[in-house]
């Protein structure tokens, strides 16, 4: 089931387009990662979900309903800010209650056990929080909430690596619940590690959506090799990249469309070793930013 | 720390500009509107009649002795007034970069980089003194360049070498502030609410016992004289801006960055807040609640000097008689100018309500309450409804507290009920400015500028057309110049419901608008 679909968004500031036909699709019970670099148009198209922005064209809709007009499609979001600026006179403790009342949540249980769980000294103002800290209490009010959808714009950019942790079984959780978490950020390694699918966007487009796996194909894959002979003739091949003899082998990555010729050539060399390194995230999303190649 | 002061001024360098050219604006059009309308010393003898009267004196000061030159009524007039603002820049500034950027956590960084206390205080230093030196010579320069002969190389001098003086003072209070106190809103808050309880004391004293007036650092410019005796030994007091600096330092070195002297925080028991509203509320609580003190002082220090007025007015036989010839009531004319003065004032609070929402589109808030399911067609609606609540609240304050200060004075006919009828005519020139905040709110956050110049230029039209005898061209322009002038003339409900009307109409208008547009 479809949750929330966007089709061809566009959003333009004065001369600048920071959104141009941005389209994806989140299934129920799924987390979708939304990666790009700073400024690409992650937070853009966050917002125009969130309904903060108005797009200048395309549509978003909720379990199929387009939300223009509907005012109510919000009682089934999460939303938390990329920067979160909260206010300064109010405790940690306050705000979270606040945001409780007004969504019509009671679990003061699970409240006070996420306040444990992230470590928030929530009896502070607000003003003597640091980033991670109120990125804390945003965190605490999203998993509080029985929205459906909950979307994180660079949840933890502020956090260490402990509350990252904590922040993932907290994921996990509201995966298992069958909700559905829209996680934009920038550090592909947790991309990599949550999200079920994802979309690469660069410069305000969709350059790539899919599964990990099937990304992986129009990608490079890292191979090892030992051989008896001097390999080095092999790093003139057009296809081979990052060329480097190390103590375990020498390693080389190879554009996939390229895998049978490398083979072939490699073969020459009589290998005694021959060993394929999964592709990493980080691959991909190099690949596209050194090329700048954009998808047709 | 050449490198310090060079980022400070980069990121100040217009607002301290822009300030200087709009005080300059302001104090140099004087003189030049000046020369064109009280050209011939008879007419210029006829306004120090006018102006010598308790509601005036309360507002710029005594009248000074001797020959009243083109310059010597532009010190009178403009000195203590200009001197508020002159006051304000230095708070704002030096707010800005003291305390202000200790919040922000800038001062621990440049300190870590390497950046001494010394040099930091130094480099806050410099930066007031060269502001208020910058200002003080183009206000000299624009004066002394005026073509009337009055403006002498002494007077000049002294009025440009005062104000800065008196900037700077304020500048210095600020940064002892700074250290006493946590945190930047506190900051101001008190140096602007000293910069105001001297003026009030100013004006309370001048018009009552003259001699206590010398407290007040408004009374030591009024006392040089520029342009008449110049009396420079009244620089003297000045000497202050010496102890202030001494003692912020003092203070600023044997403390922890981030600390304060005296800590506002008191742990109390969480609240539960359950509404948009009550979370507005309760963010302004000290705002509204200084407002409201600020006006029923206001309203206080203008009803004490009417005992004053009425004696003025029977020593003045000429001036009961021709008042009584024309059927004028000469009490009842000071009194509701005074009363509307006080409420162009009361509309500064209600439009820092109204643009509070501002800030929590800026700190992104407003997109993270909204994506919890709150609705903007709430929030603004609650901030324009707060703003006129706390407005007239304001008003009626300032003016019952007049009622109160002045209930001992005879020959004042006018019952409580007056003055609460006077509120409620003047309630509508809020409601009109609130609703022309929300409109521009509703249309871009940027466009709110707009309502605090058409406020300024209100306050001034209505203040200085009283004083240099502006034309009735200008004051059709300001809402306030429509509603009857309670309580000389009668309650005129047309133009209360026009205007009313006009202001709910924006009002509703500027909620539609901000329904649609991009927040952010």
């Amino acid at each position: 089931m479809t949750v929330l679909e966007l089709k061809d968004l566009t959003k333009t500031f004065g001369k600048t387009v920071a959104a141009k036909d941005v389209s994806f699709k989140l299934e129920a019970g799924e987390v979708f990662g939304f990666i790009g670099p700073n400024g690409a148009g992650k937070s853009t198209t966050l917002r125009m979900i969130i309904g903060a922005l108005t797009p200048d064209s395309g549509d978003i809709l909720m379990d199929g309903q387009t939300v223009a007009g509907n005012r109510h499609y919000r009682q089934n979001i999460a939303y938390v800010p990329g920067d979160v600026n909260l206010w300064g006179n109010l405790t940690g403790e306050e705000v979270i209650r606040f945001f409780m009342k007004v969504r019509g949540y009671t679990d003061t249980a699970k409240k006070d056990h996420l306040i444990a769980q992230f470590r928030l000294d929530s009896k502070k103002k607000c003003r003597t929080y640091s980033k991670g800290n109120r990125q804390k209490v945003a965190l605490i009010c999203a998993f509080l909430s029985d929205a459906r959808l909950l979307i994180f714009d660079e949840p933890t950019s502020g956090l260490d690596p402990l509350m990252e942790r904590i922040f993932h079984e907290q994921l996990a959780a509201a995966k298992a619940e069958g909700r559905s978490i829209l996680l934009s950020s920038h550090i592909l390694s947790e991309v990599e590690k949550l999200a079920d699918r994802i979309a690469i966007i660069r410069e305000g487009r969709i350059i790539e959506t899919g599964r990990l796996e099937t990304l992986r194909h129009i990608t490079r894959t890292e191979y090892v090799v030992k051989s008896g002979q001097n390999l080095a003739e092999m790093q003139k091949l057009p296809y081979v990249h990052d060329y480097e003899e190390a103590d375990d082998g020498t390693h080389m990555r190879v554009d996939n469309d390229s895998v049978g010729d490398f083979l072939q050539a490699v073969a020459r060399y009589q290998p005694h070793h021959l060993e394929t390194l999964p592709p990493r995230l980080e691959d991909i999303f190099m690949r596209y930013y050194e090329d700048g190649r954009v998808s047709p | 720390m050449n490198a310090f002061i060079g980022l400070i001024l980069k990121d100040l360098w217009l607002r301290i500009l822009l300030w200087i050219a709009g005080i300059s604006a302001l104090t140099l059009i004087v003189p030049f509107a000046f020369e064109g309308l009280y050209s011939s010393e008879q007419e210029r003898e006829v306004l120090r009649q006018t102006l010598d009267n308790p509601a005036l004196i309360a507002m710029i000061g005594p009248v000074p002795e001797g020959a009243y030159t083109i310059a010597v009524m532009f010190s009178h007039e403009m000195l203590v007034f200009m001197a508020i603002i002159h006051g304000l820049f230095g708070i704002m500034i030096a707010n800005a970069i003291s305390r202000r950027m200790e919040d922000q956590g800038l001062i621990e960084y440049v300190n870590s980089a390497g950046i001494t206390r010394g040099a930091i205080f130094m480099t806050q230093l410099l930066i007031g003194a060269g502001m208020n030196v910058l200002l003080g010579l183009v206000i000299f320069l624009g004066t002394y360049l005026s073509s009337d002969d009055s403006f002498t190389l002494a007077g000049c001098t002294l009025y440009a070498v005062g104000t800065s003086l008196f900037g700077l003072m304020f500048y210095t209070l600020t940064l002892v502030f700074a250290q006493l106190l946590g945190s930047s809103e506190w900051t101001f808050g008190m140096a602007l609410t000293i910069l105001l309880l001297l003026y009030l004391y100013r004006a309370i004293t001048d018009v009552a016992r003259p001699e206590l007036s010398v407290i007040s650092p408004y009374n030591w410019l009024t006392r040089l004289e520029s342009f008449a005796s110049n009396e420079v030994l009244w620089l003297l007091p000045f000497l202050l801006i010496a102890v202030f600096t001494g003692l912020a330092w003092a203070l600023f070195s044997r403390r922890d960055l981030g600390d304060a002297y005296f800590s506002m925080e008191r742990n109390k028991k969480p609240r539960t807040i359950g509404s948009y509203p009550r979370l507005m509320t309760g963010s302004m609580k000290v705002l509204v609640a200084s407002w409201l003190v600020g006006m029923a002082l206001i309203g206080a220090s203008y009803g004490s000097i009417f005992g004053d007025l009425d004696a003025f007015i029977n020593e003045n036989a000429f001036l009961a008689n021709s008042m009584a010839a024309t059927g004028e009531d000469p009490i009842g004319q000071f009194i509701s100018v005074l009363i509307m003065i006080t409420s162009v004032i009361g509309v500064i609070p209600a439009l820092m309500v109204s643009g509070r929402i501002l800030r929590e589109e800026k700190h992104g808030r407003l997109e993270w309450l909204e994506s919890a399911g709150m609705r903007r067609t709430v929030m603004l609606p609650s901030h324009g409804l707060y703003a006129v609540i706390v407005g007239i609240a304001g008003v009626l304050i300032a003016l019952l507290s007049m009622y109160g200060a002045s209930m001992t004075v005879r020959g004042i006919d006018m019952t409580a009920g007056d003055y609460v009828i006077a509120a409620i005519n003047y309630s509508a020139g809020i409601i009109a400015f609130v609703g022309l905040s929300v409109l521009l709110i509703g249309l871009r956050a940027k466009l709110h500028f707009i309502v605090w110049f058409y406020l300024l230029f209100t306050f001034f039209v209505n203040y200085l057309g009283l004083i240099i005898g502006l034309g009735d061209e200008w004051l059709l322009a300001t809402p306030f110049h429509h509603l009857a002038a309670l309580p000389v003339e009668e309650m005129a409900w047309t133009p209360w419901f026009i205007i009313v009307g006009l202001g709910i109409l924006m009002m509703g208008a500027g909620v539609m608008l901000f329904r649609r547009r991009d927040v952010g």
